[in-house]
């Protein structure tokens, strides 16, 4: 007797023989899921090449094989002697301060000073402007300090090589324009464009001054003691433990860019969900393409199973069907999604100055090729299910016992085990968990509202919609006759529309946010560096010039927490939306009051004039996120210097207001002889604002002045940037959805076809059917839109208000453009297929039916 | 009379549709001795093709039981009764049901194929040289006449060693001289191989050449003529 099944072997044997016809019903299926595999690939792929750049180069990235880097002092003698012990060492120094110029109208600019010293750099070289060496650049000519410059300042100070600059005491020549810092990276996020010149320059600026805001990095090229990264590894467990109190933040060639590599990997995770969204968006084209196909195959089935194909044989062939022709789908788009960086490099070398070298990353395609598979299995097992139950008996005649509409339980029970592998793929290879489970809950609850709406529409036309007119009955018949394709397009447009329109919607709100609300409450300026003995007469010159102005200042140190409730930092396990806290320095203060902006919400806060043990006071929900709360003690090292204090209390801030807000605030006790300079807030009237700056700048070289709106400017260009990335690959989803969207109507067409003939021969003129097609496209197109602006708007609501905590306004536009494009798109492409329909000649079509 | 390869007792056969019930086979005893020809003959919706997909397992009985080389199919799930098709039960279609993308050979294989067996293609080849056509075993179906086309079919249906072989109108779609062709021979291999043929036909020549036809009628055996079939067809008329 027949065996139980056939072997994979004669499956595929017979799988191929199938495919003989042609793969024209196979052309959305392989678009759909190579253009997904691809998209999640090459994104892949991209984050890869950076990440591999940093690492492969993080010797020249970092300037060194190891970095130690202090805040506000430089290394003592000791720690100096240990530093250059161990290998050649370079000291830089880097600080924020203005820039102005006697030969520029324009006002003063922030600027990002690196001071180096000869033996910088250790690894690599700094390429300037007309070939011109470093030393040449930099060294002091007729008693003149020469820069090389960002050539953004040039433009925005007006200035020219030649031309002269002042930095705080110091002025001097501009000699050139910088082309290449090779350890620009480890500089991380700036404000202000570069200003590279010799220590003994910085020297002459006068802007180091106790307090002031300076970080020293001493880099060490160890040579062969450290050829390999244990012997590097081990190096560094040595200084750790050879200078305990040191409080410096040691980087080594191994993690040259941390921000750089998370900002990477968050992107990329970022871009990976919406590629994997198109991805899912296009398995409802897969699973159109394939049941399409397995329809064409009844009689097929039918016959095998006549000659004894029991129905997991029949599930076998087809099986090995899809996975053949998804292998070939996914084969290439593997190859194009690893092609796509290496055609993008100069493009990338722009957007992350890390030198990429193009290379194969089979990581990130393996993950596309699983998340390929398992898609194609999830969105084919339901047609796949129900074509091994396709009976014998339809051979004979066309009616059988109706067959059931759903496969047997445990296709589904596959189906489900399919998408709880893409999660937990998503959630094992994606750092950002909580982010993966809200994705994959919100794309569930998206697919399950899709469905039920376009069963509710179906229903809907059944039950109540009548139109007068004979084209508008047509229509809403069409809209709800067997095999209409109302499932596949509100599924396929109504998911890629709705996370466009959640984009958008965060984007307007964003950019309102920016554009208007936020100058209404947020200060002028900042002011930082301000030393004790020059906050009178700061204030002064603020007064004098707006008096009206308002003005906050607080005192202001960097500290690095080392301790928590006698823990080491490093071993503190923090939740992932505060671990920012533990990573570097942070701001400190002190006050006697509670500060402005600030709510106790928990234990009681200080006496005015307590001069007891140490105490602080921390925010809520950050000390949440560490695991610390009221008792508990935690150390700071400010300088050097070891500080212990315990937590009297916890405040809750009003981040948004963008007043002066510290994590940590301690009893003045505690630091107010630490040295330590002011920072102070401004508000004021706008047009004020360039004529203090000039006075301040002129005044106090030493003080340096951030605008808030030049930075308000500077970080929303760089999150519309990221929108825009991101939004960008949404696109991709629109245009699967197109995809799918397209083969759903053109899979219509012979149903159409036979239709419009019918149709004709009962005496509808064309103008009719076109009318009654338009109707019933149109209505395809609004009722998916407006799905899709009502779940975008409540998604980009739920992101506004709970994650950015931002006030949320709806926006006309997006919802008008969405349902306008939706109806455009619907119709033009249900259009191209009834177009055909309608030339066909009845009588040749009635008579071959 | 031989022992029945098919064995039927009081067969009823009920579907249910939207417009409600609809019996098509009500209360059929019926036995076939192996190596008998029978030919069911009747007009339109009599239940002809019903029983012969019942005699197939390819549809449940809703009472009675049926029989078929000593297997009870009641017995059987879905996937035995398929097992036990490709094993025992050959079918001829009067739409000849070949699978278009596949060669003559192919088609002639499948059986043998999904039977597991490692010789499919010779036993495939040998079988199509009966039929008159080794000349044409990489031939696709849609390069082949509709007479060409049947006697793959009836290649196809006999390549496993089928011992009931069921054919439905299998002249149903051929000219009537092609059809005479494929009667005889289906007929001749009939003769030479001995297994029990079991077809529907309107046609009273074809019927004429049975042992036995059976004449059906609103879903029940009206009458069964032995060796007279013209006469039977001539009664139901």
């Amino acid at each position: 007797m027949n065996p139980q099944t056939i072997s994979w072997t004669t499956a595929l044997k017979l799988a191929w023989r199938d495919l003989r016809g042609g793969l024209g019903g196979f052309r959305v299926f392989l678009a759909c899921l190579a253009l997904g595999v691809m998209t999640i690939a090459a994104l892949g792929s991209v984050a890869a090449t950076l990440e591999a750049g940093i690492s492969r180069e993080g010797r020249t990235i970092l300037g060194g094989d190891v970095e130690f880097g202090l805040v506000q002092r430089r290394a003592t003698p000791e720690e100096r002697r240990f530093v250059t012990e161990a290998g050649r060492m370079s000291e830089v120094a880097t600080l924020r301060a203005m820039a102005s110029s006697a030969q520029s109208s324009r006002p003063p600019a922030l600027v990002e000073i690196k001071a180096v010293d000869d033996a910088y750099p250790l690894v690599a070289q700094v390429k300037l402007a007309g070939a011109v060496a470093l030393e040449q650049a930099l060294n002091e000519q007729d008693g003149i300090h020469g820069v090389a410059i960002d050539p953004a300042l040039l433009a925005r100070l007006d200035l020219q090589p030649g031309d002269r600059i002042s930095l705080g005491s110091l002025t001097a020549e501009i000699r050139t324009t910088i082309e290449v810092e090779p350890d620009r990276l480890t500089s991380g996020f700036m404000v202000g464009p570069r200003v590279l010149m010799t220590r003994a320059a910085l020297d002459a600026t006068e802007l180091v001054q106790p307090g002031s805001l300076v970080r020293w990095r001493y880099r060490v090229d160890l040579g062969d003691a450290a050829s390999s990264d244990d012997a590097l590894r081990a190096f560094i467990d040595g200084t750790e433990a050879e200078l305990p109190e040191s409080g410096w933040r040691i980087r080594s060639r191994m993690n040259a860019a941390p921000n750089a590599s998370r900002f990477i990997e968050r992107l990329g995770f970022f871009m990976t969900l919406a590629g994997l969204t198109a991805l899912i968006v296009g398995g409802v084209g897969v699973a159109n393409a394939v049941r399409n196909h397995l329809d064409t195959r009844i009689a097929t089935i039918a016959t095998l199973k006549c000659l004894g194909a029991t129905g997991p044989a029949i599930f076998r062939i087809y099986l090995s069907q899809v996975l053949m022709l998804a292998g070939l789908a996914i084969v290439a788009a593997l190859a194009a999604g690893a092609a796509l960086p290496a055609a993008g490099m100069s493009i990338l070398s722009d957007l992350v100055p890390v030198p990429v070298r193009a290379g194969l990353h089979p990581a990130p395609l393996a993950i596309a090729a699983v998340f390929g598979v398992l898609v194609t299995l999830a969105f084919t097992l339901w047609p796949l299910g129900r074509a091994r139950n396709v009976p014998g008996a339809t051979l004979f005649r066309d009616i059988v016992a109706p067959q059931s509409r759903r496969p047997a339980m445990r296709f589904l029970l596959a189906i489900a085990v399919c998408l709880a592998a893409i999660v937990a793929l998503a959630l094992a290879w994606y750092e950002n968990r909580l982010i993966t489970v809200y994705y994959a809950a919100g794309t569930a609850a998206s697919f399950a509202l899709l469905w039920g709406l376009s069963r509710g529409l179906m229903s809907f036309m059944r039950r109540t919609a009548n139109g007068k007119r004979p084209e508008t009955r047509l229509a809403f018949r069409n809209m709800h006759r067997p095999g209409t394709p109302a499932p596949s397009v509100v599924l396929s447009l109504g998911l890629g529309l709705a996370l466009i329109v959640t984009l958008a919607m965060i984007d307007t709100n964003l950019s309102r946010e920016m554009r208007t609300s936020l100058p209404d409450r947020a200060p002028s300026f900042f002011f930082l560096d301000i030393q004790p003995d020059q906050l009178d007469d700061f204030l002064t010159t603020v007064a004098e010039s707006d008096n009206n102005a308002e003005i906050e200042t607080v005192p202001m140190l960097r500290g690095r927490l080392t301790e928590l409730a006698g823990r080491a930092a490093g071993e503190i396990n923090a939740r992932e939306d505060v671990r920012w806290v533990l990573r570097g320095d942070r701001g400190l203060t002190y006050a006697a009051e509670l500060p402005e902006g600030s709510r106790l919400v928990a234990g009681e806060w200080w006496p005015h004039d307590y001069t007891g043990a140490p105490l602080v006071s921390m925010v809520d929900e950050i000390a949440e996120g560490l695991g610390v709360g009221i008792g508990d003690e935690i150390a700071v090292n400010v300088l050097g210097r070891p500080f212990t204090a315990t937590i009297a209390n916890l405040r809750a801030v009003e981040w948004e207001s963008l007043g002066i807000n510290f994590v940590m605030v301690f009893t003045p006790a505690t630091l107010q002889n630490a040295p330590h300079t002011h920072l102070a807030t401004i508000t004021m009237e706008a047009e004020r604002e360039t004529a203090l700056l000039r006075e301040v700048s002129g005044r106090f070289p030493n003080i340096t002045a951030i605008r808030m709106k030049e930075a308000l400017d500077t970080i929303g260009d760089l999150l519309r940037k990221l929108l825009y990335a991101i939004r960008g690959v949404s696109l991709i989803s629109l245009v699967m959805s197109v995809v799918v969207l397209a083969g759903a109507l053109a899979s219509g067409y012979r149903a159409r076809l036979y239709d419009a003939a019918v149709l004709k021969s009962l005496g509808a003129t064309r103008r009719t059917i076109l009318t009654a097609h338009l109707i019933e496209y149109a209505g395809y197109g609004i009722v998916t839109a407006l799905f899709a602006v009502l779940t975008g708007s409540i998604a980009a609501f739920a992101v506004i208000t709970y994650v950015m905590d931002l006030p949320w306004q709806f926006s006309l536009i997006v919802p008008l453009a969405t349902v306008g494009a939706a109806t455009v798109i619907t119709v033009i492409f249900g259009l191209l297929t009834s177009w055909r329909t309608l030339g066909a000649k009845p009588a040749r079509l009635l008579r071959s039916n | 009379m031989k022992d029945p390869l098919v064995s039927l007792r009081g067969v009823a056969l009920t579907l249910h549709s939207n417009a409600g019930p609809v019996e098509i086979l009500r209360g059929i005893d019926l036995d076939v001795p192996a190596g008998e020809t029978l030919g069911l003959v009747g007009p339109s919706g009599s239940g002809k093709s019903t029983l012969l997909m019942v005699m197939a397992g390819l549809e449940a009985v809703t009472a009675g039981t049926v029989e078929v080389d000593g297997t009870a199919l009641k017995d059987l799930n879905e996937d035995a009764l398929a097992r036990f098709r490709g094993d025992a039960i050959g079918i001829v279609f009067q739409s000849f049901h070949l699978i278009p993308t596949m060669t003559a050979l192919e088609n002639v294989a499948l059986p043998l194929e999904l039977a597991g067996a490692r010789d499919a293609q010779e036993k495939a080849a040998l079988e199509l040289d009966q039929v008159g056509l080794s000349h044409r075993l990489d031939h696709y179906p849609g390069q082949l006449s509709g007479g060409e086309q049947q006697r793959v079919a009836i290649a196809r249906a006999l390549v496993t060693g089928a011992r009931l072989v069921l054919a439905d109108e299998p002249t149903g779609n051929l000219d009537q001289e092609t059809g005479t062709k494929i009667v005889d021979l289906l007929f001749s291999l009939h003769a030479a191989r001995g297994m029990t043929l079991v077809l529907v036909t309107h046609d009273r020549d074809l019927a004429g050449r049975c042992s036995r036809v059976a004449h059906l009628a609103d879903g029940r055996i009206a009458s069964i003529a032995s060796g007279q079939p013209s006469a039977a067809i001539a009664t139901a008329s």
